[in-house]
């Protein structure tokens, strides 16, 4: 099957995914929309339209004045959110799920397996942040270090695109440790312990790379380019202007991005989930014995009907 | 006068005593006094007076960031008194130690915020007056600052003999000076250098005789007389130079290099020197402006180039011709970023990373045009910029805020996709933020930080005479500014002219409102404090007599009747619009003169007034307070602001989620 019909079939899943985000951003966006608009918004004629007049004037003034419950707000936001993002792991195992299934079921499987994953996918989610913010920290000091050294001898030019240059290797291995957890999380979904998973993530990240890496940079691709149009859309449609139906196209344009968003991620995981149930001769052995009895969905069982023996 | 001038005699009395116990301790061989010429010739009314003139000779010393020189100072004691002690700005020894004025000052209260790596110094070897005779000088000079043992930026020389009104020294002089790792706009780095404060300078003498001599403080800036300077650089090779004025000569001696430049009229004379220095020159408006910037810098210094383009000719209209025939614009390199964003006379520095200019923030344009109009306001005006830093200062940011509005539009701060902002906004910000305890016109260094310099001389100014200009007119205060550029140009206004300039334009009000803005911290908030509406009918009850007695019941068409109450706090007044919405779509618009502290504006009609709002053009930037000047009868739930701040939040998750 393909990584477009995969993530075809599993539409529901994705449409799921997309509502909950949306969901957890209206309920971390409330609160401070509200503080926002009190200051100056609520009471002018023009409502919250002056918010995004040219110039700036008005949103100016009410971040000014909503300044203190505004940050109030906004640490209460972050809370939210972390707590939030932190429960997404649900949702993204749904997602993931429905993704690796061979036979079509429907939401309260997917929902039972999400469950019964959501300890494994806390602690790889947990290790991967570990491990990007360990990777970032250093490269941040040594990006800072580098630019700092180069900057009094090179010109100011050379010396940005070698920090640059440094800052995209660190990207990369930030990016990897990414691209690992989603193969990681397809191994778990499959029914592998995280070590195993981790293991097998490991080798068919070392056999496919080429492939993964590429097709991770399309959908990061996809995924910075839908805003950044998006934005020039949103622009020419100017909400400062009256009329309800700015705002509807707004509305559309962005949920059109955020839902696009998670089309991008479920294609690149039906992607991960195709090159690990790939044919015999490409195919990773799949730990049995490593699993929990009974963890492992018919399919995958099915799949790997001649198990190579254990390492 | 000023409690600043006030402390300025205090410092030169207590001074002159200290002059006349050394010149009494040296009083044996006395020489003659100083007389004037027998005709003095006095300059054209337009023109300046050549107070200060400065023959120098200086060689750079690369490797030990040191510059030895030599040179003659033409001075003439153009005030009404006669003067028996000159005084010195040394301004390098600033950067001397930790105990210097500038440097035991808490960073970060300095404009240049960063505290340099490496020392630097300025020493005097030797100092004669012709006039005089051939003694050496120098050796009866105050070893420091008045009152202050630990700082030496401002010096003392007591002369041997009186030199009367008009008379004029020449003032022979050698010196060395080091200069320290970039700090307030002066230095190096690496290879950079920026040589400014070099060399021994005379401080002003008012007409009245008072010595205008300060230290070096870290909140202000400086004040000198005008003057001619031919100044010759010796430098190695492969240095590009660019400087204050016109290059005159450039000769390559062996593994040297000898410039010259000409510089007529001016009060400073700056220099910079790189063997990294990419150049670029254009004709602008009459002016060979010439651009020097690091390699990579190329778009940076494109938008400096369109910014001149645009900047140069407009200054020009609005406040007199520039009047010297080259502008240098340097941009430094990042590692000498300190170095950046200073005015010197025909010499400004720009600066930013090297992708400034396509940040979608307006850093290039913002600096450049700022700087180009200091030209007017200290280069050519030249107040006193420690007494009065708002006169140069605050003039200045507004001249740089229009001028970027006219050429930028909304976005003359930043542009980006969907959000734009104005200079006037951010500066509004910044200026209503730090509050209206303090006045705007006083002395540098009474201000309690330069953070609060920051608020009040640059934004408040600016967003004093934006407020100023939206109410009474901005034609009218471009015709003020006109007046005021020209008249005083090189003649060390104070506020004083540009007040009654105002007053010849825009009026009593504009002039009064503006005195009280700048000098006794004046403030306003104008607020739409009530909106009500009730309903009325025809009146009930029995009318009339006799035969024509009727009873109303008081049925038939109702009407609304509402009423906006608009309040004015604050000790500022501005005439302003009240704009009443009805809730069929019409808007009416009355004037209130806000003579009163409050008004009410009444309306009956069929349609109810839903909303009222008090400046509804937001003309009045100075109000304290935007968020209470509208009322509305119901509030609106702010959608927009939720579906924005939803979709963020959604990318957010989407981006840091699992
Ligand atoms: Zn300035």
């Amino acid at each position: 099957m393909s990584a477009v019909a995969r993530t075809r079939r599993a539409w529901r899943a994705v449409l799921w995914v997309y509502g909950l985000r949306l969901l957890a951003a209206w309920i971390v966006a409330s609160p401070l929309a509200r503080a926002l608009t009190s200051s100056v918004a609520a009471q002018h004629p023009r409502g919250d339209a002056i918010l995004f007049d040219a110039g700036g004037l008005e949103l100016v003034e009410s971040l000014r004045l909503s300044l203190p419950v505004l940050a109030s707000e906004l640490k209460g936001a972050l809370l939210i959110g972390t707590a939030l993002g932190a429960l997404s792991l649900i949702p993204a195992a749904v997602l993931l799920a429905a993704l690796v299934e061979e036979t079509p079921s429907g939401l309260p499987r997917w929902l039972g397996r999400a469950v019964e994953l959501f300890p494994r996918f806390v602690l790889s989610f947990g290790a991967r942040l570990f491990c990007q913010g360990a990777v970032l920290a250093a490269g941040a000091i040594a990006l800072v270090r580098l630019h700092r050294r180069l900057a009094s001898s090179w010109s100011d030019q050379s010396a940005a695109f070698t920090a640059a240059g440094l800052g995209l290797l660190v990207l990369a291995a930030a990016a990897a440790l990414g691209i690992l957890e989603d193969l990681v999380r397809v191994e778990a979904v499959r029914g592998a312990t995280l070590k195993s998973a981790l293991r097998r993530a490991a080798r068919l990240l070392r056999a496919r790379w080429a492939t993964l890496t590429g097709s991770w940079l399309l959908m990061a691709g996809c995924s910075l380019l839908l805003p950044l149009g998006a934005a020039s859309l949103v622009g020419l449609l100017d909400v400062s202007q009256p009329g309800a139906s700015r705002l509807i196209g707004v509305t559309l344009v962005h949920q059109g991005v955020a839902l696009g968003l998670v089309v991008a991620r479920s294609l690149w995981l039906s992607l991960v989930v195709e090159l690990g149930s790939a044919p015999r001769a490409e195919r990773l052995p799949i730990d049995l014995q490593v699993a929990p009895a009974g963890a492992i969905p018919a399919e995958v069982e099915a799949h790997d009907a001649a198990p190579e023996p254990r390492e | 006068m000023s409690r600043l001038t006030e402390a300025a005699v205090g410092v030169g009395l207590a001074a002159l005593g200290l002059a006349l116990t050394l010149a009494a301790a040296d009083s044996l061989a006395e020489p003659a006094p100083v007389a004037p010429p027998a005709a003095p010739a006095a300059p054209p009314p337009d023109a300046p007076a050549r107070v200060a003139s400065y023959r120098l000779e200086a060689s750079l010393d690369v490797p030990a960031h040191r510059v030895t020189g030599k040179g003659t100072l033409t001075w003439t004691n153009a005030s009404s008194e006669p003067t028996r002690e000159l005084w010195f700005h040394l301004y390098l020894n600033a950067f001397k130690n930790d105990k210097t004025v500038f440097l035991r000052s808490p960073f970060g209260a300095g404009r240049s915020g960063d505290h340099g790596s490496d020392y630097g110094y300025i020493d005097v070897s030797r100092l004669t007056v012709r006039e005089l005779g051939t003694d050496d000088l120098w050796p009866r000079a105050a070893r420091h600052s008045p009152g202050d043992p630990d700082d030496q930026t401002d010096i003392v020389l007591p002369l041997p003999a009186e030199v009367a009104p008009g008379a004029t020294l020449h003032i022979d002089f050698e010196w060395q000076s080091r200069l320290p790792s970039i700090v307030e706009r002066t230095g190096y780095s690496g290879s950079f250098h920026l040589v400014g404060h070099w060399f021994p300078k005379i401080a002003r003498r008012e007409p009245d005789g008072r010595w205008a001599h300060f230290t070096f403080h870290p909140q202000a800036e400086f004040y000198a007389d005008f003057g001619s300077y031919d100044v010759s650089l010796d430098v190695p090779a492969e240095m590009v130079v660019g400087a204050t004025g016109t290059q005159v000569r450039d000769e390559r001696q062996g593994a040297r290099r000898r410039l010259e430049f000409h510089a007529d009229p001016v009060h400073d004379f700056v220099w910079t020197a790189s063997p990294e220095f990419r150049e670029r020159g254009e004709q602008i408006d009459g002016v060979r402006v010439r651009f020097l910037y690091p390699p990579g810098h190329e778009t940076n210094t494109e938008t400096a180039v369109d910014a001149i383009r645009f900047a140069l000719p407009r200054f020009n209209r609005l406040y007199g011709a520039y009047p010297h025939p080259t502008l240098t614009v340097v941009h430094p390199p990042e590692h000498a970023r300190n170095a950046g964003g200073m005015e010197y006379p025909a010499l400004i520095t720009t600066g930013g990373p090297w992708w400034a200019a396509k940040s979608g923030v307006r850093m290039i344009e913002g600096v450049t045009v700022h700087e180009l109009g200091h030209q007017w306001f200290q280069g050519i005006l030249a107040s006193n910029e420690q007494a009065w830093p708002f006169l140069d200062e605050g003039f200045n940011t507004f001249a740089e805020m229009r001028a970027l509005d006219a050429r930028y539009g909304p976005g003359s701060m930043i542009a980006l996709p969907g959000l734009t902002l104005s200079g006037a906004a951010a500066r509004r910000a910044v200026a209503i933020s730090a509050g209206h305890d303090h006045p705007v016109a006083q002395p540098a260094d009474r201000f309690s930080s330069f953070d609060s310099i920051g608020a009040l001389v640059y934004a408040r100014t600016a967003i004093t005479l934006e407020t100023v200009g939206n109410v009474w007119g901005h034609d009218g205060l471009e015709r003020a500014f006109s007046r005021y550029a020209r008249r005083e140009r090189f003649r060390h206004p104070g506020p004083k002219g540009f007040l009654e300039d105002v007053r010849v334009e825009l009026g009593n009000d504009a002039h009064g409102s503006l005195h009280t803005a700048l000098f006794d911290k004046g403030w306003v908030d104008y607020e739409l404090a009530d909106l009500d509406c009730v309903e009325i009918g025809p009146a009930r009850g029995v009318f009339g007599d006799g035969a024509a007695r009727t009873t109303s019941t008081g049925d038939g068409e109702k009407q609304r009747s509402c009423r906006a109450l608009v309040r004015r706090k604050g000790t500022l007044r501005f005439p302003v619009d009240v704009e009443l919405i009805f809730a069929d779509g019409t808007r009416q618009r009355r004037r209130w003169q806000a003579d009163e502290d409050w008004a009410t504006f009444d309306a009956t009609g069929k349609s109810e007034v839903v909303a009222a709002t008090v400046d509804p053009d937001r003309l009045v930037l100075l109000d304290e307070n935007l968020g209470n000047n509208s009322r509305r009868q119901r509030s609106e739930f702010g959608h927009r602001a939720l579906e924005r701040l939803t979709y963020a939040a959604g990318l957010a998750l989407a981006l840091a989620g699992p």
